[in-house]
């Protein structure tokens, strides 16, 4: 009798196993087909030379391509970049985002319209966004140099996307199209803090700014933990806002990680001459995606204050 | 919350549909058909009324019409049975074709493309022209055969028919408003010119020259490049006659380059203008000169951005020393290959004829600014447009020739170097400040190890041609 309910038992936790299994299929088919797929992919072609189809089989090289990246200047002043846009965008687009979000949080129609205004570059393709800022900023007739001259600020044009200024002008482009994101996120942040314990603070006296430094930012921990580390990651993958801007020049003063890992694979027009080296590629973005898990690891280690909300 | 039995039955079923669509969607294709992996599946497919369907692949959207007239015109008058299918890949047409190589789905005939040429021709993927044709088509085309280029081992894999070179473009009225006779011949009268109009003019928003350096080797491809064939005969570093590369001569042609493009004298944002808006900048009558392909420009100024063509004119590209050591480069623009792996090659290798090796064809392709013709005949018979007939140096003349092809250029894969291409190299000379002497050394140093690792692995071969003229290559 024992044995029968087991077996019962099993055959009952098996079939709604099965089912969560079946629930699960279509995620883990695209998982499997889209992440670890590619990744095995990756890591494969770390150890072989290869030009990629119709050029003959790969050709096993071990750990050259690795120490190549060890002795590139130009990947480690890409490694460089990557870290100086990171830093000035984090460092100018949460304050924004929250600034943004404190003042638009409230539901009035006008705050929903600026909302959406806000957001729109979000949602915006990078390609126009690129053609936008380009229109902008360029040195000749840019709209930015002739406001600056008429105003008499400037006497002659800035070379905004020259090696001076091109980087300060990608992380204004970065701030632009993803403040909006961050803004949305804040406000669920906002919005999520204790009713009753703003009024506390209100009935015991505390000020706005009391209030907002002693209530509202402590208790956003956990969601201001989750928005950096959302900002700092994306900042080491964004090569879209660089590739359709200054596609990583004038003399690679704006060429990122990413994006020097990318025409390895992908020759872009300002690196039409590179010939495709999917095994060096492939070395680099390995390389990549370690200093982008180590600083994630720092990040999420060094924050794990945030997470106490008091 | 329990589920009902029906309502689990349908939750299972869209689950596995959205599967098994997802499934289907990352499949791709099965012929069935192992012997169809070899040949143009196009060709074997049949029309309402069994005509053999010739697929054609083309980049070049700026004849796209000229050439499907033509192709119209022979699909309705035609009586071999015969309907031609002419597409346009304007995006990653590289890609397509490594793709259609190895899916088996490589059309009939394709426009040539350097890259895809060389990276197929020692697999058997073209046809050998030879075969096909008659004595009478090899007697007309014979000056268009280049050993090495389009003939290796005594096949001929494609005829070209069209070429560009480089050409100093510049602005009459702007010249003459600053007192400048005649276009520079060398590369300080150049500076000297630029920086007079620069000057003088950059008040009303005129800058002596331009140059579009957000891509190095595009701007350097059509400019330096070519000045330094016909300095000193190297081509793209490449010395024929020693079989190594040698960059160290390129340091006074650099040294120019950095003056021109320094604040006092190059239009502003250089670094990061391509080429169309320089154009309609130069079309506005905001550049005094810049350097660009011959084939390209008449029909930009014609039609993208019009300008008066009596207020343009061009001029041979200037060198430092303005002596001629060497003929620069024609690169072909226009050339067709024939899929040899097509099951009807045959009826390929007839539409190219009838079509595109026909001499109306050409003469109303070079009469209507689609290329610069190098056949002789075509060019003799051809009545030029304004344009092209009125600026003597939009044709070919004596200081230009076809090159022979760089290691690199035969097989990219046979020269990898480690670090920046040259042209990278250079643009850390001009923006970045790098020292010329040393950088074009290590530069030298690093393409010759990696032309030698490439004869070592066997991709490459060593390239030495004995008693090389640059003059008469």
């Amino acid at each position: 009798m024992k044995q029968q309910v087991s077996t019962e038992h099993k055959r009952v936790v098996l079939k709604r196993n099965l089912e969560s299994y079946v629930f699960m299929l279509p995620n883990l088919v695209l998982f499997v087909v889209c992440s670890i797929y590619p990744i095995i992919w990756t890591l494969k072609y770390v150890f072989f030379q290869y030009g990629g189809i119709g050029t003959g089989n790969p050709k096993w090289v071990g750990l050259e391509n690795l120490a190549r990246v060890f002795r590139d200047e130009v990947y480690w002043k890409s490694v460089i970049n990557t870290f100086i846009y990171g830093f000035g965008k984090v460092i100018l687009i949460i304050p924004l985002a929250f600034f943004l979000a404190l003042i638009l949080v409230k539901q009035t129609k006008f705050n929903s319209f600026a909302q959406s205004m806000v957001f729109l570059p979000t949602i915006m393709s990078s390609a126009v966004m690129g053609l936008v800022f380009y229109l902008l900023f360029n040195a000749y007739n840019g709209e930015i140099n002739q406001y600056l001259l008429n105003a008499g600020i400037i006497s002659r044009p800035i070379n905004w996307l020259g090696k001076e200024h091109a980087m300060k002008t990608l992380v204004i482009t970065a701030i632009w199209g993803g403040v909006g994101n961050y803004m949305v996120y804040f406000i669920a942040g906002i919005q999520q803090v204790s009713k009753d314990a703003l009024e506390s603070a209100k009935i015991d006296g505390a000020g706005r700014l009391q209030t907002l430094w002693y209530i509202t930012i402590p208790m956003m921990g956990p969601i201001l933990k989750i928005i950096l580390m959302l900002s700092i990651t994306s900042a080491f993958n964004d090569i879209t806002n660089v590739m359709v801007l200054t596609e990583g020049g004038p003399n690679n003063a704006t060429m990122v990680m990413a994006l020097y890992g990318y025409k390895y694979f992908f020759p872009v027009s300002a690196s039409e001459s590179v010939i495709p080296q999917y095994g060096y590629g492939a070395a680099v973005s390995v390389v990549s995606a370690v200093i982008a898990g180590a600083v994630t690891v720092i990040y999420l280690r060094l924050s794990r204050k945030l997470d106490d909300v008091y | 919350m329990k589920m009902t039995r029906k309502r689990r039955l349908t939750a299972l079923f869209l689950t596995g549909a959205m599967t098994a669509l997802f499934a289907a969607g990352c499949g791709g294709q099965t012929t069935g058909d192992p012997g169809q992996a070899d040949g143009g599946q196009g060709a074997v497919q049949g029309t309402g009324d069994n005509k053999t369907v010739i697929r054609i692949w083309t980049k070049d959207r700026h004849d796209a019409k000229y050439i499907q007239e033509k192709v119209d015109a022979y699909n309705s008058s035609n009586t071999d049975n015969i309907a031609v299918e002419y597409e346009l890949y304007t995006d990653n047409f590289d890609q397509a074709v490594d793709l259609a190589v190895q899916s088996g789905e490589l059309p009939d005939i394709l426009t040539l493309n350097d890259q895809v040429y060389s990276q197929y021709v020692n697999q058997g993927q073209w046809l050998d022209l030879y075969e096909y044709m008659d004595d009478d088509m090899k007697e007309y085309f014979k000056e268009e055969v280049y050993p090495g280029i389009n003939e290796i081992d005594g096949k001929l894999y494609y005829i070209p028919t069209c070429g560009t070179t480089g050409r100093l473009v510049y602005n009459k009225e702007i010249f003459e408003r600053v007192g400048i006779s005649e276009p520079p011949k060398t590369l300080a009268e150049m500076v000297e010119d630029a920086r007079l109009i620069t000057t003088q003019l950059s008040g009303e928003g005129i800058y002596g020259f331009a140059q579009h350096m957000k891509s190095a080797s595009s701007a350097l491809e059509r400019s330096l490049d070519l000045g330094m064939e016909r300095e000193n005969g190297v081509k793209k570093g490449f010395d024929f006659a020693k079989g190594v590369y040698d960059f160290t001569g390129y340091e006074e042609a650099l040294g120019y380059w950095t003056q021109l493009l320094a604040e006092d004298v190059a239009f502003p944002g250089c670094e990061s203008l391509d080429i169309d808006p320089l154009r309609t900048q130069f079309a506005n009558g905001k550049i005094g000169m810049y350097i660009s392909w011959t084939h390209s420009e008449p029909g930009v100024y014609r039609e993208q951005f019009p300008m008066d063509s009596s207020k343009w004119d061009v001029a041979p590209i200037p060198t430092s020393t303005g002596v001629e050591s060497g003929k620069q480069n024609i690169k072909f623009t226009s050339g067709y290959l024939i899929n040899a792996k097509s099951p009807n090659a045959d009826k390929a290798f007839q539409v190219y004829k009838n079509i595109f090796a026909s001499e109306d064809f050409l003469v109303g392709y070079y009469e209507g600014g689609y290329g610069v013709s190098i056949i002789p005949q075509i060019v003799k018979k051809a009545n030029l447009n304004e344009e092209i007939a009125g600026k003597t140096w939009l044709q070919m003349q004596d200081i230009d020739g076809v090159l022979p092809m760089t290691p690199q250029e035969k097989n990219v894969q046979a020269v990898i170097v480690e670090g920046e291409d040259y042209y990278k190299t250079f643009e850390s000379i001009y923006y970045g400040g790098a020292d010329a002497k040393e950088t074009l050394r290590d530069l030298t140093d690093r393409y010759n190890r990696a032309y030698e690792k490439g004869i070592a692995d066997g991709v490459g071969e060593k390239l030495v041609i004995e008693q090389y003229d640059p003059l008469n290559a």
